[in-house]
């Protein structure tokens, strides 16, 4: 039985679509990742699983219980999840003690105590009790946040842009020390981020929102070896995508003439087409006849990464080159493929 | 999508209670202005002519002259007062700060009590020059001189506070850009510093005029006709209440007219920020040549607001004790300034919480025109008020007439935005995923409410219970109207004993309020973020 399951959930605000026909399912032990940009909704969704947003339209169940439809609406207080804030919300007129007691209303002081020792040392920070939130730095404040919402044994963990607040130096320790105690501590978690980094490196499973409506479902390396369509493929990916035809089997682009593999399965063999081209997909090639020029060159530390413009359109491909590169500003080249993998390819009314 | 529904509870019913005393707020906010309303659907020819008489048009020039004099002199005084605070090189700058705001505790008839007992024909002052240089009578300082002097003097430190904040909030930043854009110090300040200051000018002269129009103490002791006055000595004429009415009407015309000007001048910028808090502040300025006069002036000040009042109390409570003048003493008004003021501020301090709950965190029809109606306190003159809650009383509630019950609902609806004010800011500034955090922690609403929301806003719910308990203690007109028959405060004891120039006997009252106005006085000024540094 899942944990949590929610069924094509709808919630507008005015006429703006929040939610359209949301579904989702996590196990116990799951730690599913919602990905999307600011104003995509999968913060409402998880307001909506939390219960401080009531939805319009299907249904929300906790445990087999539901606890969100058009006609029920349990309480956020009555359904013992846990959930961390961008913000972290942690009270700033108690300490961490009293933060993390707030929640454990059931429990006697002796049990108390010890589960803010228990937390405190799942979360890294044991002898934090009586430290005051002001007197934390920003990844300590997270982690307490996160110690603060483990501390009752929730169904499940709500955790809302959890990085959002650390710079990029903690973001990467945080990121592994959350996956950690999330694994150790064996609760259900769901994550919201706009960040695909952190949403590919921490989760088992992938949602992929654009616009209220979740595009791909699915295991992380599947969305990103084949995004479903161009909106998940340009969320997810380091690409650029231009414009092509499909002709004979074969994709003619602005690069030339390539496999390709249909995102849908069912394009009409020949038709107008977006193609992705990752980051590395080609190499650049010194050529005095080329149609590119390399318009800018990154130094990377182990390699560089190439910039290279088009003379005859505005596209433009980056490429990774070795640090014996003999390429400069405005050498003129032409581009090549690195392995013989077909293009992916959108349909181009998306 | 966070914009639409993430401060607002959309998913709670708003708790029934607060709901009910929103609309009870409300409806008692409106009872001046259906009062008002009413009395103009009922004017006749004849109460037209009155409203263009020669003496509703003296009253209203009276008013007006007073109002200008008071907020041009005390302009005079806070605006130095508040640029030497804020950016000059000051020793104990805090305790001066202390003293420049004290005044505020002084209510305003016993400032001019004092003053007429020091100043007057034959006051103290005329004693001294009678011994030395014989002169036996000096010009009477009753009417536009004496309440201009002594309502100034009280009533700088609201200007003041307003500026203080504004001044040191300001982002010398911009000062320095300018300089390094090529304007000297002098246009900097006039083309970059002052315009800076134009809110928070208009806003704190705004609070003086109203203060100024609304003054019932100062001017009738003064003798001097403005509309406070005039109505006062209308209604308890009894021969013709509806003359009273009707200048009300002139009068809250009036003081909407002000608050219009106001508006117009700010560009209707509701709330005007006095910084971010993290910009630089400017290093002090040293005073040199410039020490001298600055301390003479902050003496002056000091000396005349504050020091001379209390220390005439207490010539004439040794006068008295020495001469065995007459000095009446009774604990009851003691008791009963207190009781009605302790009542009102609890009571006012929680209606503003509930109501501040409802305005802040749901959205709700009504609203917003709850949030204009629940200004009109601050519009509304204490006579008005008085007035017409007597008429609502004596024709709708009947058994209510002549309790303290009608007089706590006068300071409520006088006070309420005060303290709503102060109350509603600090929600403000609460962020509500506090509050769902507390509720996804397995709390309900109430255990939030009271382990969450009230600790926070602890700072503005003592603010507004002493804001609140500072003006109820002070509060003369509403007490004098509608206190039950016998009812008597150390206000209109004060007020009595000195209209009839027993300055010993009044003595005694004053001080008590000044002593027990100080404790929530202390309190503001440590609470004030706009005070400290």
């Amino acid at each position: 039985m899942s944990l949590l399951k929610c069924s094509s959930v709808f919630k507008a605000f005015g006429n703006i679509e929040a939610l359209c026909d949301v579904s989702i399912d996590v196990n116990p032990g799951d730690i599913l990742a919602v990905v999307g940009e600011s104003g995509c909704g999968k913060t409402t969704l998880l307001r909506a699983i939390a219960g401080f947003e009531t939805i319009d339209n299907g249904e929300i169940n906790i445990k087999g219980q539901t606890v969100s439809s058009d006609q029920i609406h349990v309480l956020p207080e009555n359904r013992n999840l846990g959930m961390v804030f961008q913000e972290y919300s942690l009270f700033p007129h108690m300490n961490v003690e009293s933060n993390i007691i707030f929640g454990l209303r059931s429990y006697d002081s002796v049990e108390k105590k010890n589960r803010v020792k228990e937390v405190l040392e799942l979360v890294r920070l044991p002898g934090y009790e009586n430290r005051y939130p002001h007197e934390l730095s920003g990844g300590q404040q997270q982690r307490i946040a996160l110690a603060r919402s483990l501390a009752p044994n929730p169904t499940l963990i709500l955790l809302d842009e959890p990085f959002s607040n650390l710079d990029s130096v903690n973001r990467v320790d945080m990121l592994n020390d959350l996956q950690s105690i999330i694994r150790d501590s064996q609760i259900a978690t769901i994550l919201v981020t706009h960040d695909k980094e952190e949403a590919f490196s921490v989760a088992d499973s992938l949602a992929v929102m654009v616009d209220g409506k979740i595009n791909q479902y699915a295991k992380p390396n599947e969305i990103y070896f084949y995004p479903k369509n161009y909106k998940v493929a340009k969320l997810v990916s380091n690409a650029e995508f231009i414009s092509g035809n499909l002709n004979n089997g074969l994709v003619d682009c602005s690069l030339g003439s390539f496999p390709y593999f249909d995102s849908t399965g069912k394009m009409n063999p020949v038709s107008e087409v977006i193609v992705m081209i990752r980051f590395g997909d080609f190499r650049a090639v010194y050529d005095p006849n080329g149609n590119f020029f390399v318009s800018s060159i990154e130094f990377k530390g182990s390699h560089y990464i190439v910039t290279v413009k088009s003379f005859r359109s505005s596209t433009y491909i980056k490429s990774i080159e070795s640090l014996d590169t003999n390429l400069a500003i405005n050498t003129k080249v032409n581009l090549v493929p690195v392995n013989p993998d077909p293009l992916l390819v959108f349909p181009k009314n998306h | 999508m966070n914009l639409f529904s993430a401060n607002k509870n959309s998913y709670r019913m708003p708790p029934i209670l607060f709901v009910f005393i929103t609309l009870f707020v409300a409806l008692i906010m409106v009872i001046p202005l259906l009062y008002l309303l009413l009395r103009i659907t009922q004017l006749s020819l004849d109460d037209l002519l009155v409203l263009v008489s020669n003496r509703a048009f003296q009253t209203l020039t009276r008013s007006l002259v007073l109002m200008i004099c008071v907020t041009t002199l005390s302009s005079m005084i806070a605006i130095p007062l508040a640029w030497i605070t804020a950016r000059t090189y000051l020793p104990f700058r805090k305790i001066w700060i202390i003293l420049v705001m004290l005044p505020l505790v002084i209510p305003s008839y016993v400032g001019a009590y004092l003053f007429l007992s020091v100043f007057g024909p034959t006051g103290l002052f005329q004693k001294g020059l009678e011994v030395l240089f014989e002169v036996q009578r000096l010009p009477d300082i009753r009417g536009l001189f004496g309440a201009t002097i002594v309502l100034s003097l009280l009533s700088y430190p609201y200007l003041f506070i307003t500026l203080r904040g504004a001044i040191s909030g300001l982002d010398i930043s911009m000062e320095e850009s300018s300089r390094i854009l090529g304007h000297n110090s002098f246009w900097t300040f006039i083309k970059v510093t002052l315009p800076q200051l134009r809110f928070p000018f208009v806003s704190g002269a705004l609070l003086i005029s109203l203060y100024t129009l609304s003054d019932f103490g100062a001017v009738s002791i003064f003798n001097y006709n403005t509309f406070s006055w005039t109505i006062y000595q209308q209604y308890n004429s009894l021969v013709d209440r509806s003359m009273s009415a009707l200048f009300s009407i002139i009068f809250v015309l009036l003081a909407f007219l002000i608050v219009l000007i106001e508006f117009k001048t700010r560009g209707f910028q509701k709330y005007y920020r006095i910084g971010s808090g993290i910009s630089r502040k400017p290093k002090p300025i040293s005073l040199g040549f410039w020490k001298f006069p600055v301390y003479l002036f902050l003496f002056v000040v000091i000396g005349f607001s504050l020091i001379l009042p209390i220390s005439m109390l207490f010539v004439w409570l040794f006068k008295g004790m020495y001469f065995g003048d007459s000095i009446v003493f009774s604990w009851s008004p003691i008791f009963n300034s207190i009781f009605v003021s302790v009542l009102s501020a609890l009571l006012i301090v929680f209606f503003s919480f509930a109501t501040s709950i409802i305005l802040v965190r749901y959205s709700l029809t009504g609203n917003r025109f709850f949030e204009s109606i629940s200004y009109l306190g601050f519009v509304l003159p204490g006579v008005v008020v008085a007035i017409s809650v007597v008429y609502f009383a004596a024709n709708y509630i009947g058994i209510l007439y002549q309790t303290t019950a009608v007089l706590i609902l006068a300071y409520v609806i006088l006070f309420f935005p005060v303290a709503l004010g102060a109350i509603r800011s600090v929600l403000l500034q609460i962020n509500p995923r506090l509050e769902d955090a507390a509720h996804g922690m397995s709390h309900n609403y109430f255990s939030v409410l009271f382990r969450i929301n009230v600790p926070l806003m602890k700072p503005g719910l003592i603010m507004g219970f002493a804001m609140v308990f500072l003006l109820v203690m002070k509060e003369l007109p509403v007490t004098l109207i509608l206190g039950p028959l016998g009812f008597k405060t150390l206000a209109t004891e004060v007020w009595s004993f000195s209209s009839e120039a027993f300055f010993v006997s009044a003595a005694v009252p004053a001080l008590i309020i000044i002593l027990i106005c100080s404790l929530p006085m202390l309190v503001i000024i440590i609470w004030d973020k706009r005070i400290g540094d």
